[in-house]
């Protein structure tokens, strides 16, 4: 129990304390036009990511949980494998395929097109964000698709639903807990992103967690990096209190393991 | 010799009384059935001899001490499962020896005492197999092993059969019967399976509704119900519902006038009440039979050919609905829909029950 | 098409740790050990992947005493305020890995320890802990109950019944927390890099360093063993399951 609060008591005390009670952290950083960009960026790129995660995510949940058990076992490897794997490897692999002189701009050349930019810009951050957050979004979707009564579709089917329309109708609707689920969760997970943002993201295109790691360790103002951390913490809490809500919610991020 | 006395046990949950106050002696070798449905208690009360549950109330003696405190592993008692709780990561062999192992038996008698248990299911050959290999049927074997081998003072079995089909469970329950008795173990068996209570009980403690309503031998509770409940829980009855009169030592008149003979007399003369007949003893008279005591008329509504037996239903004139049962013939026509029939019974077969 | 998405940064690379060259070129023009070498030999990458593993260690005993009793405690207990206690221990997943750094980073510094190996692993035991807590709760679910009546009835005491019935059962579980623990500490980045000082790096915050400033070539190396960890991690789970 102390482990877990000792922590994150520290935090809040910081951002209050300094050491006398204060609220100049908040008051600052409200005020800063750094802390507000950053806000807006960090909610831009988490609200990019998740939607975007969802688009991906949805058509590989789809396809799972249309597979016998034993091939979806087998898939699902495909999808365990990045998601156990270094966020370190996966940013590296990704500055290796969308860099300057990376895979796709080499392809690009070898056929007479122009190179573009993808990596140290918004375009960057958001595939490898996208590409870490898909294992998260595709567990909740799959299991509420998996979760439905197959009869449901063959009932309809045999009323003369079109396979477009018993998806519309039926199977999306069903699965949509699912989907706020996963959404909820790639935000949460987005918020606080760093690793990512720090190494495919431009010089000035910071999250909230970069500003932390920068008011911590470069300017040394616990006091504002605190600050940062509990407003940071208050929107996953939100995000939090939002899964709880949602149908399934709770359990989702525990099927990741 | 009393193996286990309850006296004056309850259990409360809050407002909710799951189990009235309830007295229950066994006796050392006795097979005694408690039968419910589910809510009845029945599973509160074997909880409360396990040591599961506290009790609100009342003592639990096993052997004269007082066991009421005791922490269930301190008991000394066996129990069986419905679904087996066997070990699955240990052998056959070791899941019997478990017990044995805890009390820290030598290993030479743990090893003799095993195969001798084994023996007795008849299973000698499947020491060292997993629980996982074995059928329902032979795990449930395995399971009561296990609790013949520590020598128990009281094997505890919660519906242990109700997870096999139909002839299994018939074969197991010759089975368990055939070694409870060679062995001498006292077995408290929890069922809702009338059947299965009565085919196996030396006795059987019938509940309802958290309540003890009668303990009996088997022909006890079903010849001679004291409760409207226990006639129509066990086996099929015929009520007819009239007013308690003494004529000729005991009697019922019922709404048509016809005057029904009990076996014997009522304390409730002149109250509403029922006479219970078994289909069994209710015969059909044929037209030219003498008129009779005991006897009603009805139209048959349908006959149900069971193979070796067929019912038929008559429905009375006020609408009351009557079971005869016939053996079946086939060199006699069945009597038809509709056909008025004479049923007659016996008087000593009628039994006078609260409303 | 979603599949490649998914795996292909994983696989990608591998081929590149074969390169000989110290350019970042795809697809590799010759294959050479070079980078290997410079890996285990020429470097001190092989301390940092030393101390990497003594965190990781330390943070899978950790995680499993307190984690597990813990599920047990969730599964089987019945106690008020259940619920939010269970969503107490998970919430460490949901909370932002740069918040639970700043806060051990802060602790640390209120209460004035110098060492830096004990903040990473607690840590890292705060964020890996949830993933034993949820695979034990999960491994509970398949411990029937009754197994553990029938036990004390047979005459077992507590402790027995937890070492010889419990425990066992939970085994592939317990497996799968020990190995997701491990390698949630040996490639977590930011709670080391926070805590960490020059001269006490992780495996990870050195990857960091170097793939921020220069891009070694050695990194791909790295990443291609990191990258078999997790595959041998993922499939002992499996087999570890299956098994049971």
């Amino acid at each position: 129990m102390a482990i877990f609060l000792a922590p994150l008591w520290s935090v809040l005390r910081q951002s209050l304390f300094d050491p006398n009670f204060t609220l100049n952290g908040y008051s600052e950083i409200i005020e800063s036009h750094l802390f507000i960009k950053i806000l807006y960026n960090t909610l831009q790129i988490s609200l990019t990511a998740a939607f975007v995660t969802l688009i991906v995510g949805y058509p590989i949940a789809y396809h799972l949980s249309r597979q016998s058990p034993r091939r979806r076992a087998l898939l699902l490897i495909l999808v365990m494998l990045p998601f156990w794997t270094s966020i370190l490897v996966k940013s590296y692999a990704f500055m290796v395929i969308l860099g300057q002189d990376g895979i796709i701009n080499t392809v690009l050349y070898s056929v007479g097109l122009p190179k573009i930019q993808l990596l140290y810009n918004r375009t960057g951050v958001i595939i490898g964000t996208v590409h870490f957050l898909v294992p998260f979004v595709l567990f909740p979707i799959m299991t509420s698709l998996l979760g439905q009564n197959p009869d449901l579709a063959r009932a309809a089917q045999i009323m003369g639903a079109s396979r477009l329309r018993i998806f519309l109708r039926i199977t999306l609707p069903l699965s949509l807990p699912g989907v706020a689920a996963g959404g909820l969760l790639a935000l949460v997970q987005t918020f606080g992103f760093f690793i990512t943002t720090a190494l495919l993201g431009g010089r000035g295109d910071l999250m909230m967690a970069n500003l932390i790691d920068l008011y911590t360790r470069e300017i040394l103002n616990w006091n504002l990096a605190s600050a940062v951390a509990v407003t940071l913490l208050a929107l996953s809490g939100g995000i939090i209190f939002a899964l709880g809500r949602v149908r399934g919610g709770m359990s989702a991020f525990g099927q990741a393991a | 010799m009393t193996m286990i006395r309850l006296e004056g046990v309850s259990k409360r949950y809050g407002a909710v009384v799951a189990l009235d106050k309830s007295d229950l002696a066994v006796d050392k070798g006795e097979f005694v059935t408690l039968l419910g449905s589910s809510g009845s208690g029945k599973t509160t009360l074997l909880n409360v001899i396990a040591g599961m549950i506290a009790p609100t109330t009342g003592r639990v003696l096993v052997d004269g001490e007082d066991i009421t405190s005791l922490p269930p592993n301190r008991r000394n008692l066996g129990m069986v499962f419905q679904n087996y709780a066997l070990l699955p990561h240990m052998t056959i062999f070791e899941n019997i020896a478990f017990p044995l192992r805890i009390r820290g038996v030598s290993n030479a008698e743990i090893r003799k005492r095993v195969m001798d248990v084994l023996d007795i299911i008849r299973l000698p050959q499947i020491a060292q197999r997993k629980p996982r290999e074995l059928s329902g049927g032979q795990q449930q074997r395995v399971s009561l092993a296990r609790c013949i081998v520590y020598n128990p003072s009281l094997i505890l079995m919660d519906e242990p059969l109700g997870a096999l089909d139909r002839r299994l469970r018939e074969q197991m329950q010759v089975e368990i019967k055939k070694i409870q008795t060679e062995s001498g173990i006292t077995m408290l068996y929890v069922t809702h399976d009338q059947e299965e209570a009565l085919s196996m009980s030396d006795r059987i403690v019938l509940m309802d509704n958290g309540k003890i309503l009668q303990i009996g031998s088997p022909s006890d509770l079903y010849f001679r119900p004291k409760s409207l409940f226990a006639a129509t829980f066990l086996g099929m009855s015929n009520i007819l519902r009239g007013r308690f009169t003494t004529a000729s030592g005991g009697g019922i008149c019922l709404p048509g006038g016809e005057e029904i003979r009990l076996s014997s007399e009522t304390p409730m003369t002149g109250e509403i009440g029922c006479a219970m007949v078994r289909p069994e003893n209710v015969k059909l008279a044929g037209p030219d039979a003498q008129p009779n005591t005991n006897e009603v008329v009805g139209e048959l509504v349908m006959s149900v050919m069971l193979g070796g037996i067929t019912n038929h239903h008559v429905e009375l004139a006020d609408g009351t609905r009557l079971i005869a049962q016939e053996q079946t013939r086939i060199d006699r026509a069945p009597p038809l829909r509709g056909e008025r029939i004479r049923l007659r019974w016996e008087a000593s077969d009628t039994i006078g029950l609260p409303e | 098409m979603g599949y490649v998405f998914l795996i292909l940064p994983t696989l990608i690379v591998v081929p590149l740790s074969f390169n000989a060259g110290t350019e970042l070129s795809f697809p590799p023009t010759s294959f050479s050990l070079a980078q290997y070498r410079t890996y285990f030999f020429e470097s001190n990458w092989w301390e940092a992947t030393v101390l990497s593993f003594w965190v990781g260690i330390a943070t899978m005993m950790l995680s499993l005493v307190l984690g597990v009793p813990a599920a047990y405690a969730l599964v089987r207990a019945d106690f008020p305020g259940k619920k939010i206690l269970t969503l107490f221990l998970l919430s460490p997943i949901l909370v932002p890995v740069i918040v639970v750094a700043l806060g051990v980073y802060l602790y640390f510094a209120s209460i004035g320890i110098k060492g830096v190996a004990l903040p990473i692993v607690l840590g890292h035991t705060l964020i890996a802990m949830p993933f034993v807590v949820i695979t034990a709760m999960a491994g509970m679910q398949n411990v029937d109950r009754n197994l553990e009546v029938a036990s004390q009835i047979m005459g077992a005491g507590r402790l027995l019944i937890f070492y010889k019935v419990t425990l066992p059962l939970l085994r592939p579980a317990i497996v799968a927390g020990a190995l997701f623990s491990f390698l949630i500490s040996f490639d977590e980045v930011v709670i080391a890099y926070f805590v960490g000082r020059a001269g006490f790096s992780t495996l990870p915050v050195k990857m960091f360093g170097s793939i921020q400033w220069e891009i070694s070539p050695v990194i791909a190396a790295i990443s291609t063993l990191l990258t078999l960890l997790s595959l041998g991690v993922c499939l002992l789970v499996a087999a570890t399951a299956k098994d049971e």
